[in-house]
């Protein structure tokens, strides 16, 4: 559905992503994992639009996306869901959401998209017509996936969703993940923890200084020496 | 400019460099001229280009190196203007009346530092706007002495012009604007200067990098007032009359804007530039009252658009140069 | 003896200021952008509907129907092609086009219209209601109404709609708009062009209540600026009572300064407000 090819991605003249390829298939988690300044932030902007890369290509369902705008990405079936969260601080729970759908194609299934949200986080139900700077960091996180889910996407990119949160509201998280999979959604998640990363996805891709090092199913992965040795310390 | 080894070290030994140098030469080039009997007419030319520039160069250290967009200038200007005249008129002489108009801009860029530099950016350009309209209603409303009438509210002739010669005012303005573009290299260079250019990219990071950043302004600020201030006694000594909504006018905001961005804002070298293409446009478009500020808010728009960092930025654009 | 007639006033001078201030605020909570041209813009409707009166007998209130979507065009168009090219190596130079913008319109109107104050003189425009010896003129009243029906009407296009949302999110965080899916250089270019219908019945209501000449906008810039900083952003009611206390201050200024003083009152008042709380007593920074 996604595929990345060769991509070269330059910010401020220093190279932070080199020959990239990727894939993403149809109702697969995929998770992207490295540490801090390997690029992977970098990569979830280019895949949304918002870094143009020197080179290389990236293209959606046959179509080359590359020089698309972030809006435009948006409205074609691609939601990113930021580091940080990033929710509208003043408008309430539900303008929030309501400011998910905004995309044209989205707007058709605003009540399915806004129940299938309070099924997964009946916590933002409770809260609707709450200012979202208010929620906790857990809620506001919720807040900002269901955003992104409101938009009625075909991929989930999720850039650090367990920053900061307790490990109970973590495996909350991406137990709705799960669910998000089944509905046909495909998801890339960004994490920093290995072991989460490895356990929660199908396939994952590491990254290290800029370059993919390794990239199987994490069945491999985890039994992967260089991995057992660079993250288990074995 | 070719210098023999010797003559590098001897600048060396002075401390002066090659920029530096030719400024000086220039001024003592530019001294000549009322003894070598250069026409009025140039003598004017080169006045009001010496005023321009000096504002302009007084506009550029808050705008261009603190990054502080100031409509401030005309307040400075004016009041220095009517230090002069009412000092003059109360029989005190031309110095003691100007050396009260740079107390007066001092003190009162003090003053209103007080509201105005808690603010960042726009908030801060604005409340510059309010000030100069304040003072032309204050004076427009309040007569401080009494004085030969002339417009509304106070206005006054100015006793000392009939007693100076043209030449006496060129020189005095051309040491003016030496002195500006001396105070500015000073600064772009020093500690102060690189404080101010770090104000101007992020003034968070400046402050979390241990720079206070509200002395620098205060001091900047200050510094241009008594630029301003200077410029201001100069070019009211010549004219000889002063009223309240020409001496708070934003036209002296748009002359030493204009020649900052068409010359290059946060370089040494833009204002002057600018400031001698402003002065030819003056000339040019004299009797045109409206339609010559029209014409400037035209090319200011106009190069904003195309040539935001002005002639000598897109001229230093090519080199590593920082000047 | 106080006379009610100079607070009621106020108050409903108030509405009119409010409404100056709106388009101010809008454009400077979306975009970060304080057009200094704002008071400009709105004397340019008002001269508008001015020659529309004097050579058409076309009545101001009427004229909007031109003005409005005239404002409105011209506001996308000033956008789109003065202020969106903007970079984050000058972030000087909106600021900048602006007074040159402002500059042009003073000096444009200053030739056509010369220096002399005009008004929009109709037949009600001088009429003024009495009850109980509170006296007000009907401009004022009319004011004050126009003022609140575009505010509730600004209200609920901000609540309402999903451009309105759209609006209020990019004045949030700007990234996460993004995101969404939300074009925000169109958003900007319709936020501004509303801000200058708004300015432009603005303009139309102060023909009609006050004299005005090629250097008002300064003044109206100058109130607006002083409304938004008095009530803080991004809140509908701090805007208006900004409004009303700065009215206030005008007409008491007015009535106990003598009316050459009102408007170094409401700058004093500015400043000092800008001197003790810069943030605004409402609303968000």
């Amino acid at each position: 559905m996604l595929i990345v090819e060769e991509l070269d991605v330059n910010y401020g003249g220093l190279e932070i992503l080199k020959n990239i390829n990727l894939k993403i298939e149809k109702r697969e988690i995929v998770a992207l994992i490295g540490a801090n300044g390997a690029g992977k932030t970098t990569l979830l902007n280019t895949i949304s639009g918002f870094v143009k890369p020197k080179n290389g290509k990236i293209y959606f369902e046959g179509l080359d996306i590359t020089r698309l705008l972030p809006h435009e990405i948006v409205e074609i079936g691609i939601a990113h869901v930021p580091e940080g969260r990033r929710i509208f601080p003043e408008l309430t729970v539900i303008d929030n959401l309501i400011l998910g759908a905004f995309p044209r194609r989205a707007r058709r299934f605003v009540d399915e998209n806004l129940k299938f949200v309070f099924f997964l986080f009946p916590r933002l139900e409770e809260r609707k017509k709450q200012i979202a700077k208010t929620l906790s960091g857990g809620e506001q996180q919720m807040l900002s996936i269901g955003r992104g889910l409101m938009s009625a996407p075909k991929i989930l990119l999720l850039d650090e969703i367990s920053l900061g949160l307790a490990p109970v509201i973590i495996n909350s998280l991406y137990k709705a993940l799960k669910i998000i999979r089944e509905k046909g959604i495909a998801i890339l998640f960004v994490e920093q923890n290995v072991r989460k990363s490895l356990e929660e996805a199908d396939r994952a891709y590491i990254l290290e200084g800029g370059k993919i090092v390794l990239s199987d199913s994490c069945h491999n992965l985890k039994n992967h020496h260089k991995v057992k040795e660079l993250y288990f310390g074995v | 400019m070719v210098l023999n080894k010797d003559g590098g070290l001897m600048l060396k030994k002075l401390g002066i460099d090659k920029t530096e140098l030719c400024i000086i030469l220039l001024t003592l080039t530019l001294i000549t001229f009322p003894f070598i009997g250069a026409p009025k007419s140039v003598l004017l030319y080169l006045f009001l280009f010496f005023v321009y520039m000096t504002l302009s160069m007084a506009w550029n250290l808050v705008a261009g190196y603190a990054g502080l967009v100031s409509l401030c200038p005309p307040a400075f200007f004016g009041l220095a203007g009517y230090s002069l005249a009412i000092f003059t008129l109360l029989k005190f002489s031309v110095c003691v009346a100007i050396g009260v108009g740079i107390l007066v801009a001092i003190l009162f860029a003090l003053i209103i530092s007080i509201p105005i530099f808690r603010l960042m950016g726009i908030y801060f350009s604005i409340s510059t706007l309010v000030i100069p309209e304040a003072l032309r209603i204050a004076f427009f409303l309040w007569r401080p002495i009494k004085g030969t009438f002339h417009g509304g509210g106070a206005g006054y002739m100015i006793p000392v012009t009939e007693k100076l010669k043209m030449e006496t005012i060129y020189l005095f303005s051309l040491f003016v604007a030496a002195f500006s573009i001396y105070i500015l290299k000073k600064i772009k260079n020093s500690k102060f200067g690189f404080g101010l250019a770090a104000i101007r990219d992020n003034q968070r990071t400046a402050t979390s990098c241990g720079i206070n950043v509200y002395k620098l302004k205060l001091q900047s600020f200050i510094i241009s007032a008594i630029l301003i201030a200077l410029a201001g006694s100069v070019f009211y000594i010549y004219q000889g009359f002063i009223e309240p909504s020409s001496a708070f006018n934003i036209k002296w905001t748009m002359i030493a804007m204009l020649s900052t961005v068409i010359g290059g804002m946060g370089t040494l070298f833009g204002p002057v530039m600018g400031s001698a293409f402003v002065t030819f446009l003056h000339f040019l478009l004299a009797r045109y009252g409206n339609l010559s500020l029209l014409i400037q808010g035209v090319i200011l728009v106009a190069i904003m658009l195309l040539l935001p960092r002005g002639i000598m930025g897109f001229l230093l654009g090519k080199s590593n140069k920082v000047y | 003896m106080m006379d009610w007639s100079v607070i009621i006033m106020g108050i409903m001078l108030g509405g009119l200021y409010a409404l100056i201030a709106l388009g101010l605020s809008l454009v400077f909570g979306v975009m970060k952008l304080i057009n200094v041209a704002h008071g400009d813009l709105i004397i340019f409707a008002t001269y508008l509907s001015y020659a529309f009166l004097t050579y058409l007998k076309l009545d101001p209130i009427i004229s909007l129907v031109v003005i409005a979507p005239l404002m409105f065009f011209l506001g996308l168009m000033l956008y789109l092609y003065f202020f969106a090219k903007t970079s984050s190596e000058m972030p000087e130079a909106p600021l900048i086009i602006a007074f040159g913008i402002s500059l042009i319109l003073q000096n444009y109107h200053q030739i056509l219209w010369s220096p002399m104050s005009r008004g929009l003189t109709t037949s009600y425009s001088l009429y003024s209601l009495v009850f109980k010896s509170i006296y007000i003129p009907l401009s004022y009243l009319l004011n004050f109404v126009v003022a609140i029906v575009i505010m509730l009407l600004l209200h609920i296009f901000l609540t309402r709609t999903y451009l309105g949302r759209a609006i209020r999110a990019a004045s949030q965080d700007l990234k996460a708009a993004h995101l969404m899916g939300i074009n925000t250089q169109k958003v900007f270019a319709f936020a501004f062009a509303i801000a200058m219908v708004i300015a432009a019945i603005a303009g139309i209501f102060l023909g009609l209540t006050f004299p005005f000449n090629p250097q008002s906008g300064v003044a109206f810039l100058i109130i607006a600026f002083g409304v938004v900083i008095i009530g803080g952003l991004g809140s509908m009611i701090g805007t208006f009572l900004g409004g009303v206390i700065l009215g206030l201050a005008q007409t008491l200024g007015g009535y106990f300064l003598g009316s050459a003083s009102q408007m170094l009152v409401v700058y004093l008042m500015v400043l000092l407000i800008l001197a003790f709380k810069p943030q605004g007593f409402f609303g968000i920074k």
